[in-house]
C-alpha cells in the first residue's frame, strides 16, 4: 500500500515545525538528513522513516510532542510509513512536492479524523488482516509438510519410537525437504531482492561512485551496530525515564541467534554435501552447537524484547506496528523454542511432531518475510547506504544543490 | 536500563515514594522548598540535595508541560578555555564580560554579574555530573559554536534528565502545585502556601528558593506597565509564569531590580500560539527583508549588524509600533536565504497584491519599497556571511548591510509579533542570592534564582545562552546557601 498523501502531508507538517527548531540534530542522522533538502517527497518521507531506528529521544526531548498544539510525534509517525512499505507498496508512490503548512495539527480530514488516526485506524484493520494472514500460512504449510512427509515415508514414521537420536530423513525424505525449502527460500529471496531494488531506485538521491566501497562499509557497520540507537549518546528509551543499552542488546540477540541458527542449516548443509556426514549429528558438531547457541540465544532476545514492549511507553508508539512487533517476536521465539524441542526430543517418540511442527515455522517465517517486518533490516540498510551516500558527497562538495538555489544560511543558535 | 518509578503528583526521593496529596506533604517540615520547576529550580533543589537537605520541589505546571522556560533553551554560555569537544575555541572571562556590556544598559550590578561569568566556568562540569549529555559534533551539517555549548536534544531533554537525577536524591517533586504566598514572620519564612487540585495546604520549610520566573504570561500586570499594548504580546515560553510568588515577595516587602518594561522578546510570527510556541516561531527573514508597521512604512535599520548579535532587539522594537505588529518583506532574490519560517509566508505577483494579503495600505508599501529600492544603486558586494556593502543612500531609517532592491516576484510577506521570551522585573539578591528588603535589610532564609532575579544581572537586551547561565550559577548559589540557612 502506497504511503497515503494524507500521512505525507502529516508528515511535511511535522517536518516543517522539525526543520524550524531543529533541536534533535544530535540524535540521530534523520533531522539532518531532513534539513538537507527541505522539500519532502513522499518518497523522501520513507527514506526518512526507514533511517529512523526508533530511539524515541526526540519524542521525549520535544516541547511539541502531544498535548502541546502542534502535536509532534515523530517516533509514531515513522511506524506509521515504516508499516506501509512493509506490508507491499504495489505500484509506484504518488509524488507530491513540499508545500507549505500549518503547524497546528489539522483537527480532522473529512471524516473528522486526524491523519495519524485515520493511519491507526487502517493500521488496525491491516494488522487484523497480517494476524489472519500469518494464521492461514502457517496452517497450509504445516499440512504441506506433513503430506509430503506422509506422502513419502507414512504418517506412521513420524510417530514412530526409535532409539538413540533420529535423523530428519526419517520423518522427510532429504530431496523432498530441500526441494520444498528452496521453492520457498528463493521465492522469498526475490521477493526480497524485487523489493529492496523498488526501494533503493526510490531513495537513493546520488550514486555511489567512486567511494562505493567505502559507503557500503560504513552503511553496513551503522547497520550492524544498530549506531542510531545510541540516540546520540544516552541510548534510547522505552520510556521517558528508561534510558539505555537494553533494547539494543536484547535486539542483538535476536539478530545474533538468527543469524547463528541460518549458519547452523548451512553447516548441516556443508557437513553433509561436502564432507558426506549425514544427521544426526553429535554434540560437539558445528550444526548442534550453533544451533543450540542461536536458539537459545534467538528465544531469550525475543523474550526480552517483548517484555520490554509489553512495558514500554505507549504514546510514541503505533499500535498497529505493535501487533506486528509482537508477531514477528513471537514467530521467531517460537521457532527458537521448537527448534531446541526438536533437539531435546530427538531420541523420543515425539521428534517426528517436533520436528514437523518446526519444519512449518520455519517455511512459514520465510514464506511470510517479504511482506512481514523482518523486511525492516533491507529497508534500514538502504536507508543507511543513502545516508552514508549523501554524507560523502556532502564531504566532497557534490552534493547538488536542494530544490532552492543556495545553501539556506544556518543562523546561529539562539535561544531564551 | 535504569528504571525510575515515576509517581503522578509527586515523585519521591530516594526511592521513595512520596504520597501524592498536600497533607503528606505537609507532614513534616523541608529543610529546603524550591518553588518553580526549570533549570534555576532543578539546579537549586539538586545542590541543595548535594548538601544534605532534605527537599520539595513545588512545578505549578502539570508534569507533560514541566520546566518552564528551559523546555524552549538549548544551550548554554559559559566562560571555557576551548579544551573540551563541545565547543570550538577558547572563551575567556573578559569576552565574555565584553560581550556582557556591549547588550542594552550592560550588566545592571557589576558585583553579581561578576559572579555569574566567573561561577559560569564551573557550571557545565556540575551540569555532567547531574546526568547532562552534550552535543556531539556530528558529521553532515551540525556546527558547535565556540561561545556556547549545546546539551543533546535542547531544555526539555534537560529537564528530563534533571527529573530523572532528582528521583535519585532526596527531592520530592509536586507537580500542578500553585505557590499562593510565603508564610513571612519579620525577616524569616516558616512555609508557603499551596494549591493543589483545589486543596490548599501550608508547608513549614527551614528555607525557600524562588525560582519560578517572570510574570511575562500575566497579560493584567504587563498592561500596568505596556497599557493595551500587552494585549497583543505573544508569550514564547510557560503559560504558567504569571508571577504569583514574585508578586508575593513584593507584598512581604521584597526590594525590586530591573525595570519595569524590561524584558527580552525578539520578533515572531504573528500568527503563534499565544504561548509556549518556542523557538519554532522565531522568523530570520529580517535582514534579508524590509520591515514595515501597520502604515506600511519602514521604522528600523533591519541591516544594523549580523542577525545573531541583533534578533534580540526587534521584539522591543516591534512593540513600541502601532498595534504592536510589523510584517517583515522580500522577493524571490532571497527567498531560500535563511531558515525556512513555520507559518507560510503571504505570496504576491506584485508588491501590492502582497500587500492586500498582509492587510495593509498597498498604496503606501509600494510608495515605501520604491523610496527603499530607489536608495540602492546595483554593484554592491552582497555577502551574508559578513558586514557587507550593499546598504541604502539617503534613506531614513537606513538599511546598512544586505540591502537589495525588492523587485523580483513573488514577493513575500509575514506578520511581526514581539514575542516575549522573559520579564526582567524581579527580586534584588545579595551574593548569597539572599533576596533583600526595600529597607535596606535581606531576608534570613529567602533565596531567588533564574529569571525571576536576572533583573539584578541583566535589565535589557538579551545574550543568547545566557539565561541558562543566570539559572544554573545562581541555582547553586541558592540551593546551597538555603540549605546553610536551614541546617
Amino acid at each position: 500500500m502506497p504511503l497515503s498523501d494524507e500521512l505525507a502531508d502529516e508528515a511535511r507538517r511535522q517536518f516543517t515545525i522539525c526543520n524550524a527548531c531543529r533541536y534533535c540534530e544530535g540524535y540521530c542522522p534523520v533531522f539532518v538528513a531532513l534539513e538537507r533538502s527541505p522539500v519532502w517527497s513522499n518518497d523522501r518521507i520513507e527514506h526518512l522513516a526507514h533511517l529512523c531506528h526508533d530511539c524515541r529521544g526526540c519524542y521525549y526531548a520535544c516541547m511539541y510532542a502531544p498535548p502541546h498544539a502542534f502535536a509532534v510525534n515523530i517516533p509514531q509517525l515513522f511506524q506509521e510509513v515504516r508499516l506501509l512499505r512493509y506490508e507491499g507498496a504495489p505500484g509506484g508512490i504518488r509524488r507530491s512536492g513540499g508545500a507549505a503548512h500549518p503547524p497546528e495539527r489539522p483537527t480532522g480530514t473529512e471524516t473528522g479524523r486526524s491523519p495519524v488516526e485515520v493511519a491507526v485506524r487502517s493500521g488496525r484493520r491491516a494488522a487484523r488482516r497480517a494476524i489472519g494472514t500469518t494464521a492461514l500460512t502457517y496452517l497450509v504449510v504445516g499440512a504441506l509438510v506433513t503430506v509430503v512427509a506422509g506422502a513419502v515415508r507414512g504418517l506412521g514414521a513420524v510417530w514412530q519410537v526409535r532409539h538413540g537420536a533420529t535423523s530428519p530423513y526419517a520423518i522427510i525424505p532429504d530431496g523432498a525437504l530441500v526441494a520444498v525449502s528452496l521453492a520457498i527460500a528463493l521465492f522469498a529471496v526475490v521477493a526480497v531482492a524485487l523489493r529492496a531494488r523498488r526501494a533503493w531506485r526510490a531513495t537513493a538521491t546520488v550514486a555511489l561512485g567512486a567511494r562505493r566501497r567505502e559507503i557500503l562499509r560504513a552503511a553496513l557497520a551503522d547497520a550492524a551496530a544498530l549506531r542510531q540507537l545510541h540516540g546520540g549518546g544516552p541510548g534510547c528509551h522505552a520510556e521517558r525515564d528508561v534510558v539505555g543499552r537494553g533494547r539494543k542488546r536484547l535486539h542483538g540477540f535476536v539478530s545474533v541467534g538468527f543469524s547463528l541458527c541460518l549458519a547452523s542449516t548451512i553447516s548441516a548443509a556443508v557437513e553433509q554435501d561436502v564432507a558426506g556426514v549425514l544427521p544426526p549429528y553429535p554434540l560437539a558438531s558445528p550444526p548442534v552447537v550453533l544451533g543450540l547457541v542461536g536458539g537459545v540465544l534467538l528465544a531469550a532476545g525475543c523474550i526480552g524484547l517483548s517484555y520490554t514492549k509489553l512495558r514500554a511507553d505507549r504514546a510514541p508508539a503505533s499500535s498497529a506496528m505493535l501487533v506486528r512487533d509482537y508477531g514477528l517476536l513471537a514467530s521467531l521465539g517460537f521457532i527458537a523454542l521448537s527448534g531446541l524441542g526438536t533437539f531435546a526430543a530427538r531420541t523420543s517418540a515425539g521428534y517426528g511432531v517436533a520436528l514437523l511442527i518446526h519444519l512449518a515455522a520455519v517455511l512459514s517465517l520465510f514464506a511470510l518475510a517479504p511482506f512481514s517486518k523482518l523486511t525492516h533490516a533491507v529497508y534500514r540498510t538502504i536507508a543507511l547506504v543513502v545516508e552514508n551516500a549523501e554524507v560523502a558527497a556532502e564531504q566532497a562538495g557534490t552534493l547538488g544543490p536542494p530544490p532552492a538555489e543556495a545553501e539556506p544560511i544556518r543562523t546561529t543558535l539562539s535561544t531564551s | 536500563m535504569r528504571r525510575i518509578t515515576p509517581v503522578r503528583g509527586a515523585i519521591g526521593g530516594e526511592g521513595r515514594e512520596a504520597g501524592t496529596s498536600l497533607s503528606q506533604l505537609s507532614a513534616r517540615p523541608w529543610d529546603v522548598i524550591v518553588i518553580g520547576g526549570g533549570n534555576a529550580a532543578l539546579v537549586a533543589a539538586l545542590s541543595a540535595a548535594d548538601k544534605g537537605a532534605n527537599v520539595l520541589l513545588l512545578e505549578r505546571a502539570p508534569e507533560v508541560f514541566r520546566g518552564g522556560n528551559t523546555r524552549h533553551t538549548r544551550n548554554v554560555r559559559c566562560v571555557h578555555d576551548g579544551t573540551d569537544e563541545h565547543v570550538t575555541g577558547s572563551y575567556l572571562f573578559d569576552e565574555l564580560w565584553q560581550d556582557l556590556c556591549a547588550i542594552g544598559d550592560g550588566p545592571s550590578n557589576e558585583k553579581l554579574a561578576t559572579i555569574t561569568v566567573r561561577e559560569s566556568e564551573l557550571l557545565p562540569r556540575w551540569m555532567s555530573a547531574h546526568g547532562v549529555h552534550w552535543q556531539p559534533a556530528l558529521r553532515g551539517t551540525l556546527q558547535l559554536t565556540r561561545t556556547n555549548r549545546f546539551f543533546l536534544g535542547g531544555g526539555k531533554a534537560l529537564v528530563n534528565t534533571y527529573y530523572r537525577t532528582a528521583a535519585t536524591r532526596a527531592v520530592t517533586i509536586a507537580y500542578d502545585a500553585t505557590v499562593e504566598d510565603l508564610l513571612v514572620t519579620g525577616e524569616r519564612c516558616t512555609g508557603v502556601l499551596v494549591t493543589q487540585s483545589g486543596t490548599s495546604a501550608e508547608l513549614r520549610t527551614g528555607a525557600v528558593v524562588c525560582a519560578s520566573g517572570g510574570f511575562e504570561a500575566n497579560v493584567p500586570w504587563l498592561r500596568e506597565y505596556w497599557g493595551a499594548a500587552a494585549e497583543n504580546y505573544i508569550v514564547r515560553g510557560a503559560r504558567y509564569n504569571d508571577g504569583l510568588v514574585l508578586s508575593a515577595l513584593y507584598r512581604h516587602g521584597a526590594a525590586k531590580a530591573g525595570q519595569e518594561r524590561g524584558f527580552h522578546a525578539i520578533a515572531v510570527d504573528a500568527r503563534s500560539p499565544r504561548y509556549d510556541g518556542g523557538i519554532a516561531t522565531r522568523l530570520d527573514t529580517i535582514p534579508f527583508s524590509i520591515v514595515v508597521n501597520r502604515d506600511a512604512r519602514r521604522f528600523d535599520d533591519e541591516g544594523e549588524d549580523l542577525w545573531p548579535k541583533r534578533y534580540a532587539t526587534w521584539g522591543h522594537k516591534i512593540a513600541l509600533q502601532a498595534d504592536q505588529i510589523a510584517y517583515s518583506i522580500w522577493d524571490a532574490k532571497v527567498d531560500h536565504l535563511f531558515l525556512p519560517p513555520l507559518y507560510p509566508p503571504l505570496v504576491g505577483d506584485s508588491v501590492s497584491s502582497l500587500a492586500l494579503h498582509l492587510g495593509i495600505d498597498p498604496v503606501a508599501l509600494q510608495t515605501t519599497t520604491a523610496a527603499y529600492n530607489a536608495s540602492i544603486s546595483d554593484g554592491g558586494r552582497f555577502d551574508t556571511s559578513g558586514l557587507d556593502d550593499c546598504s541604502t543612500r539617503g534613506l531614513t531609517p537606513p538599511k546598512s548591510h544586505w540591502a537589495l532592491k525588492i523587485d523580483q516576484p513573488p514577493f513575500y510577506g509575514v506578520p511581526l509579533r514581539p514575542g516575549i521570551t522573559f520579564t526582567y522585573l524581579g527580586v534584588a539578591v545579595d551574593e548569597s542570592a539572599r533576596v533583600l528588603r526595600t529597607d535596606d535589610s535581606r531576608f534570613e532564609n529567602i533565596f531567588a534564582a533564574g529569571e525571576i532575579m536576572s533583573g539584578n544581572i541583566l535589565s535589557s537586551g538579551y545574550l543568547a545562552g545566557f539565561g541558562l547561565t543566570i539559572g544554573g550559577v545562581w541555582g547553586r548559589i541558592a540551593g546551597e546557601e538555603a540549605t546553610r540557612a536551614a541546617l
